[in-house]
């Protein structure tokens, strides 16, 4: 199987990826700007669920709440303002920053699956929940301390 | 007065009721008005006083602060309903703690949303943990102390004498 690069935008002219270049977003239709709806300020990772003004942090404890549609990939989102949410594939964080989702000293752990928490709003697990009224909604796989594999699925009710 | 509680401990917490309302549409402007949220009681009787209570709706903006009022209401059997303390609770703010009256063995909540709330989801937390009145323990501990140094003053003034 041959290696392909592909097409970006370098001084509005199309070029292949030259050697040594990286895409700096995500393809398009796997990230989207949104705007938050919630009174307070969410970071990257942080999993949301849409509402007509915006997005509000995710949680497993209610059917509306569980529905995540994808998780914050701006740096921080301010109360009013957009920011832009990826829906699927590799999401890079610090470990700090995935320390705070996770309510875990360190960053992710390579290779465990991550599931909206049902205590907190806008967390993640590798635990998934068991408690009946809870919802499992399965976030995605973590590839590395720091990189987490977006792959939502529909959610299930406990 | 001062409580000695245990709020900390998970085990004495459990959730009692959660419930999401949506906005009717109306029937006489179906794509453009609707019927808000009516108030309506909590269907079920409360015993603690001690709650913990959350508002959030999807539909929301960041600004709205009020998510609810919640009434605490006593049944006096056949008599009429008794209204007691009222609180207000934030909306997409987390749970918060009340503290009601204890007025009586049981009661339930009456809870009024906004009017121009979309869709309200309400939680309730009950409490079920130790609660301890520390005052009087309080005061029996200085009144045991004063007696103590009465004792004492005394025998130092029939020494004096």
């Amino acid at each position: 199987m041959q290696a392909r690069y592909p097409l970006v935008l370098i001084g509005g002219n199309t070029h292949q990826l030259p050697d040594g270049d990286t895409l700096a977003a995500p393809a398009q239709g796997l990230a989207f700007e949104m705007a938050n709806a919630s009174p307070n300020t969410w970071t990257i990772g942080t999993p949301v669920v849409i509402g007509a003004q915006g997005f509000q942090p995710g949680q497993a404890n209610s059917v509306n709440f569980a529905q995540v549609v994808g998780l914050i990939l701006s740096a921080e989102i301010a109360p009013g303002r957009s920011g832009v949410v990826q829906a699927y594939g590799p999401l890079a964080a610090t470990a700090n920053q995935w320390a705070q989702k996770t309510n875990l000293n360190t960053g992710l752990v390579p290779g465990s699956d991550y599931y909206l928490s049902p205590a907190q709003a806008g967390r993640m697990l590798s635990d998934p929940p068991d408690t009946r009224g809870q919802f499992l909604c399965y976030l995605g796989r973590a590839i590395s301390s720091t990189v987490l594999f977006v792959n939502l699925r529909p959610i299930v009710g406990l | 007065m001062s409580l000695s509680l245990e709020l900390t401990a998970s085990e004495y917490w459990e959730e009692v009721y959660r419930e999401t309302k949506r906005v009717q549409p109306s029937p006489r402007f179906p794509r453009r008005g609707y019927i808000p949220i009516p108030p309506y009681t909590v269907p079920i009787l409360l015993e603690s006083p001690i709650l913990a209570l959350e508002f959030r709706a999807l539909e929301s903006r960041p600004t709205w602060y009020v998510g609810g009022r919640c009434r605490q209401v006593i049944q006096s059997g056949n008599g009429p309903d008794l209204q007691g303390n009222q609180v207000t609770v934030p909306l997409n703010r987390g749970l918060h703690l009340y503290f009601f009256q204890r007025l009586a063995p049981q009661y339930q909540l009456y809870v009024e949303v906004p009017h121009w709330h979309m869709d309200s989801e309400i939680a309730v937390w009950q409490y079920s943990g130790p609660v301890m009145d520390t005052t009087e323990a309080l005061i029996q501990q200085s009144t045991d102390q004063i007696r103590v140094d009465l004792v004492r003053i005394e025998t130092k003034v029939n020494q004096l004498l």
